[in-house]
């Protein structure tokens, strides 16, 4: 059992991220859909929502946005490189502006 | 001339100009533009107060091998390829959004940009050339800038095996005295935390 307290947070982090795709897609869609990775398709679709909608989709116990590292192994190294001299920061933001930040995603055209 | 669009020059002005403020030199925007030299010279004076450096552009691409280049230029152009090659933006507003998205990291980092913008405008034509490529490292999967036609295979980047002398200057030095010495308190709680 958690507490109500605990679901009101992911409710609200639900709404407030979906709320943040929004803002950041009326900005600047192509840099959001970069910040976000998200694809052409739901950047439209959830750029369409209305705020009802939003608080539907919000209303779950499960966190409607995902970690963007999926390899436990990849996200270890990431933290405890101790020859990264203070550039685990920048190593994470290349990591997953890489083509390789989905691990099935089709790669290298060369 | 005569019958251009004064739409299409006005959006033509307009790049001149976000090139400008990021810190292009002239033959970027001779390049990347139709407006004439005497023009652009004249917008450059406008937005910078100055006169263009004047002066052939760096045209090494050893430079973007060596260590500290090297990882930022690789930051930079795995944002460019993604805006460019996956999310459909065309070139020049890819290279524009990229550079700022890559100043917006440096500046998180609390890091110089090393690479300047016109650095980078040079790192996309050498790409653009066949001269560079994107080799990805085996400890961290990341992509790398490389020469073209390096062995890809157990390439390993500068942040998974740095060179042994790599960051260590005097700069760096007198940097982590100071933060031994203090932790400034108005630092975002994120940050402080990751000190």
């Amino acid at each position: 059992m958690h507490s109500n307290s605990l679901l009101d947070d992911i409710q609200d982090l639900n709404l407030s991220y979906l709320l943040l795709v929004q803002r950041l897609l009326n900005e600047d869609r192509e840099s959001a859909m970069f910040r976000l990775d998200l694809n052409a398709g739901l950047a439209d679709v959830i750029a369409g929502l209305s705020i009802k909608q939003l608080t539907q989709l919000s209303r779950t116990n499960q966190l409607l946005c995902n970690l963007r590292f999926t390899d436990a192994d990849k996200l270890n190294l990431l933290i405890h490189n101790p020859r990264a001299q203070g550039l685990e920061q920048t190593h994470a933001s290349l990591l997953m502006a890489g083509a390789n930040r989905v691990p099935s995603s089709s790669q290298q055209r060369n | 001339m005569a019958n251009k669009s004064l739409v299409a020059e006005m959006l033509q002005v307009q790049l001149a100009i976000e090139l400008i403020e990021l810190g292009a030199r002239l033959q970027v925007l001779e390049t990347e533009t139709d407006l004439s030299r005497g023009r652009l010279i004249k917008l450059y004076k406008e937005v910078k107060g100055m006169s263009p450096p004047k002066g052939m552009l760096p045209f090494s691409a050893d430079w973007f091998i060596t260590w500290m280049p090297n990882i930022h230029s690789s930051l930079f152009y795995n944002i460019y390829r993604r805006l460019h090659d996956e999310l459909g933006c065309d070139r020049m507003s890819a290279f524009v959004k990229a550079y700022r998205l890559y100043l917006e990291q440096v500046e998180l980092d609390g890091a110089e940009p090393t690479l300047g913008l016109t650095r980078a405008w040079t790192l996309v034509r050498f790409f653009e050339s066949d001269l560079l490529q994107l080799s990805r490292c085996k400890g961290c999967h990341g992509d790398f800038v490389a020469h073209a036609h390096s062995p890809m295979h157990d390439y390993v980047c500068g942040i998974c095996q740095p060179p042994s002398r790599a960051g260590k200057t005097r700069k760096a030095k007198a940097v982590a005295a100071a933060a031994r010495t203090f932790i400034p308190v108005e630092m975002p709680r994120v940050r402080r935390l990751a000190v």
